[in-house]
């Protein structure tokens, strides 16, 4: 089975790693991905999201240190492992130059 | 009060953190909860607690449907965390439950001590009533089989009194036993046990116990020799030299002789043939343990007449006769035969009565009321359990509301304690069933003779199965109650409880309390049955027998019939041994008697008194007739209150039998002498008469009554009946009268008994004594099975109260621990240790009061179906009720007193902190 594209929403998940970088777990990506796109996700929706992209081996993930703020629960970190960058590219090449000289033609 | 205000921090809405644990796989669980949470306060500070909660409740939604409604399992690929996720859960569960229950080492050997009585005691006593009272009888089609017992219209006792019942004419008998229409078979054998014989051989002779019966013994029974042949009809006859040997004595002496039948054996000094040999596992449930079987005599004419009553009767029914069409077709026979034989049979009846019940007797009430006293123990454990297993919950609330918080989801939490508990019920079961199997053989070797017999008593694994259901079902449930109370709990609430007031658990004190009130009313009601049964027995030995068996030997002899032919050797034998045993130096009196007293009722002889308004007419009543020999009465200390001892002038009326000789009319009859005792003066004369010199007729004989004498029970349950004493020198030559010899002495002679058996040596050296024992020991049988189930509901009873009173310490217990803060105020603020001590004693006194109450009005019911085992005592005796209903309240008062004076040693500087 060929590598399916990725989605939407895990392509908004994976940035959001990516821009955090160390600091990546679901309380700052629901944050970034809020701020930067005004799109209010659910932490179910990240979870599962990042489930897939476990799976997929595009994230990893350590276990923190437990916060008081967390009820004594630790934060469960994120990071982009290097296919997951490449991954990331190649949609980006493939958007890019999906809306090359598309921009002009379009109505304002 | 001054000091910091305590605000608790506002929290994430529980049930939806319970919904979100439930859905999510354990590895993810606490970031994900850590990762809301820490959301969830974001927006507090951001929107509002309000919008926060419905903010979370979203989000919970939202897991919900997404890994569970939408179909997202959250189970990936490879996702390591729900690989063997069942196996590990139930394994780390175990460890948890072993863990939590070697932390209270105390609360874990209780639940399981008490688990394991309440299993084991059920166990072993159903097994008991299950074998002796349930199964069927160890006979082929065996509800076919019903005992024929005859009795008198005008008989003291109701019909189908026990009391009532007289053994069987052999004429009626042998008219029994044709009637096809009633009985397919129907055998007798002799009433006159024990008989026996002197098996002689190599070394000295062995006494065998010998059972005479009719041809119709083994189709009656539906047995077979396992070698050789049954008795013929034909051997009925007095004369057949014939013999069954049981398998015990084929084994035992005859060494499994495989051609031992054929053979020819010397018993009493005669030679009888082997006809075969009784399989090992047939037991007689009417004759008894048996040696050898030996044909019945049924030649008509000598004590084989219509009016002679002296056979046991079995009989099995036709094919497809009930037991009331038997007993009806049974009645109009009987009006045929006393229209026929009005003399002997006006006003006889036969009654069938099926031979299971007639073998229980009275025991099946005792088996009942013991099975019942166990479901009460049971139940009592139960409650008891049930209440350690709340108490253990309310003391791990404060964990449970932890857990909880921190997203351990209610069922996780369930099937943790449901895992403890079945680990709890697991042991008490294991150890319950050892006890089980120890209990059953104590009760069997502590139950009465005659009840051991009746089949062969098993360990009954259904019970066994259901003992332990009840008992895990109880330690289930109660043990899981704590987890559905808890999780739904707020844990602030909770936390706060566990050291302060104890306002959320209310309910589940009340609860509490109810279960140690039901318990104090459950033990009570078996103290209560335990009580009355003590006093039966206190009031049974220590009732007035007529006798006083102290220091008085029995034992028995058989004199041969072929060297002690005559009544005229067997008296002169008998004169002789007590003219010899006399002399022995410590030797008070000696005598023989053909039935020892306080044993029941034997050898029933009507006896005529002249009818005072008729000078030629008789009035006639029954009578238990003794016939007795040297000094008997003396010997066992029977006085003599009016009239005077036997003398010379008795002796000479002379051994003449012409009762059946048919002699003229007005014929010179011969006149012999007989002591009555006092019920036989109240029956024919009334009481307070003195009968001396009067006549009465007794087996066709006149008697003089030269002598009223006291009375003695029947048996310990039954008060005397009219008797009537025959001196064995005018009597002899009647029959063969086996005699139980009797001697009293100070008590003060070491070897007693060798030296009778040297003087019986030097009348006869082949003569055996057998059956040695004391008086008091061969009567005592009789209050066995009364003693029996004393010692079985005191044991109960025991259990029960200390159940009870544990119950009650462990809540009291309870009380104090979360009263403390209270007491610790009180205290400061001037209380004294009295004071305090008696508001906990105030609780345990109501605890036992109510208890005490609903238990004695339950006992008042109940203990009416255990009437027939009590005697002297009414089953609702306003002591028995006092005495146990103050018994208790002292017991719950000192179960109180120990939490009571922990109570006084709360240090206010402490708890206040």
């Amino acid at each position: 089975m060929g590598r399916d594209s990725l989605g939407d929403f895990e392509q908004l998940v994976l940035l959001a790693v990516a821009r955090l970088g160390e600091q990546a777990y679901v309380v700052p990506i629901l944050e970034e991905i809020a701020t930067r796109t005004g799109r209010e996700a659910s932490h179910a929706a990240v979870y599962v999201a990042l489930r897939r992209l476990e799976a997929k081996n595009l994230v990893a993930s350590r276990l923190g240190e437990p916060t008081s703020e967390r009820g004594g629960r630790a934060k469960r970190f994120f990071r982009l492992e290097p296919d997951a960058i490449e991954r990331l590219r190649e949609s980006r090449d493939a958007l890019l130059s999906m809306w090359d000289g598309v921009e002009e033609g379009l109505p304002r | 009060m001054s000091g910091p205000v305590r605000r608790s921090r506002p929290r994430v809405p529980l049930t939806a953190a319970a919904l979100i644990t439930r859905v999510l796989p354990p590895g993810f669980r606490r970031d994900v909860l850590g990762d809301l949470e820490e959301n969830f306060h974001m927006t507090r500070r951001e929107r509002g607690g309000w919008r926060a909660r419905a903010w979370y409740w979203r989000q919970a939604a939202d897991f919900v449907w997404k890994l569970r409604t939408a179909g997202f399992s959250g189970g990936l690929p490879n996702d390591p965390h729900r690989e063997h996720k069942v196996i590990r859960t139930i394994l780390s569960d175990a460890r948890y439950a072993v863990r939590g229950l070697l932390a209270e080492p105390m609360f874990t050997l209780i639940v399981v001590g008490t688990l394991a009585l309440a299993i084991g005691a059920n166990t072993a006593i159903f097994s008991v009533v299950n074998g002796l009272l349930l199964s069927p009888l160890n006979y082929p089609d065996p509800d076919r089989l019903v005992r024929v017992h005859q009795y008198y219209a005008e008989a003291t006792h109701p019909k189908g009194d026990p009391q009532s019942y007289d053994v069987v004419s052999p004429i009626d008998y042998l008219d029994y036993r044709e009637r096809e229409q009633i009985f397919s078979s129907l055998v007798a054998f002799g009433n006159y046990s024990p008989t026996g014989y002197d098996l002689s051989g190599d070394g000295p002779a062995r006494r065998l116990t010998s059972l005479p019966v009719t041809a119709d013994y083994f189709e009656v029974f539906g047995t077979r020799p396992i070698m050789g042949r049954v008795f013929e009809r034909e051997e009925e006859n007095g004369e057949s030299r014939v013999v069954l040997l049981s398998a015990a004595l084929w084994q035992n002496v005859f060494d499994s002789d495989p051609d031992i039948v054929g053979q020819i054996i010397q018993m009493d000094g005669g030679g009888w043939e082997v006809i075969g040999v009784m399989p090992p596992e047939f037991m007689d449930l009417v004759g008894g343990r048996t040696d050898v079987w030996v044909p019945q005599n049924m030649t008509p004419g000598g004590f084989n007449v219509r009016d002679n009553h002296y056979m046991n009767v079995v009989g099995r029914l036709s094919p497809g006769v009930s037991l009331d069409e038997a007993q009806q077709r049974l009645d109009v026979y009987a009006e045929e035969l006393a229209q026929q034989y009005p003399d002997s049979n006006e006003g006889r009846w036969a009654f069938l009565v099926p031979l299971h019940q007639d073998s229980l007797g009275n025991a099946d009430t005792m088996l009942w009321v013991l099975l019942a006293s166990t479901g009460v123990v049971l139940m009592i454990g139960c409650v008891n359990v049930a209440n350690l297993l709340i108490g253990r919950g309310i003391r791990r609330r404060k964990e449970f509301a932890v857990r909880a918080a921190l997203g351990s989801g209610r069922l996780r939490l369930i099937a943790q304690l449901l895992t403890e508990s079945a680990l709890l019920a697991l042991m008490g079961g294991v150890v319950g069933v050892g006890l089980a199997m120890a209990l059953t053989g104590a009760l069997l070797r502590g139950a009465p003779e005659e009840l051991t017999i009746i089949n062969p008593v098993s360990f009954d694994l259904r019970v066994l199965g259901f003992s332990l259901v009840v008992s895990l079902v109880t330690a289930v449930f109660f043990g899981a109650v704590p987890a559905f109370r808890s999780v739904g709990a707020r844990l602030e609430t909770t936390l706060r409880e566990g050291d302060r007031g104890n306002t959320g658990a209310a309910g589940t004190q009340r609860m509490r309390a109810a279960l140690v009130v039901s318990e104090v009313a459950l033990a009570l009601v078996l103290l209560v049955a335990a009580g009355l049964m003590m006093r039966s027995f206190w009031l049974l030995q220590n009732q007035d027998l007529g006798v006083s068996p102290e220091n008085v030997l029995t034992y028995e002899l058989r004199l041969p019939a072929a060297r002690y032919a005559t009544g005229e050797e067997r008296e002169a034998f008998y004169q002789r041994l007590h003219d010899r045993v006399a002399t022995i130096p410590g030797v008070q009196a000696t005598g023989g008697v053909q039935w020892l007293p306080i044993t029941g009722s034997f050898n029933m002889w009507g006896f005529g008194v002249a009818d005072p308004q008729d000078e030629d007419g008789w009035e006639f009543h029954s009578a238990n007739v003794r016939t007795i020999s040297g000094d008997y009465l003396e010997t066992v200390g029977i006085p003599l209150l009016a009239g005077r001892p036997w003398g010379p002038e008795h002796l000479l009326a002379g051994p003449i039998d012409r009762a059946n000789e048919g002699e003229e009319e007005g014929a010179e009859r011969p006149l012999y002498a007989g002591y009555v005792n006092q019920a036989t003066v109240r029956e024919g004369w009334g009481e307070g008469a003195t009968p001396i010199g009067e006549v009465i007729i007794a087996g066709g004989r006149d008697f003089e009554i030269i002598g009223i004498v006291g009375d003695t029970l029947l048996r310990h349950h039954a008060p005397a009946v009219p008797k009537v004493y025959f001196s064995h020198t005018q009597f002899s030559t009647n029959r063969r009268w086996d005699m139980f010899q009797l001697v009293r002495s100070d008590g003060e002679v070491p070897e007693l008994m060798s030296m009778v058996r040297a003087e019986i040596a030097e009348i006869d050296p082949e003569l055996v004594a057998y059956n040695v024992r004391g008086l008091e020991q061969a009567i005592g049988t009789g209050i066995a099975s009364t003693k029996f189930a004393m010692s079985v509901l005191i044991g109960f009873a025991a259990l029960a109260a200390v159940l009870a009173a544990l119950g009650t310490y462990g809540v009291l217990a309870y009380t104090v621990g979360q009263r403390q803060h209270e007491i610790g105020i009180r205290m400061a603020l001037g209380a004294r240790a009295v004071q305090v001590q008696a508001m906990i004693l105030r609780q345990g006194l109501l605890f036992a009061l109510v208890g005490t109450a609903v238990g004695l009005g339950s006992a008042y019911g109940a203990t009416r179906v255990m009437s027939s085992l009590l005697y002297g005592v009414s089953a609702t005796d306003p002591a028995v009720f006092a005495a146990v209903g103050l018994v208790v309240v002292a017991l719950a008062l000192v179960a109180a007193w120990i939490p009571a004076r922990r109570a006084t040693r709360v240090n206010p500087v402490r708890v206040l902190r």
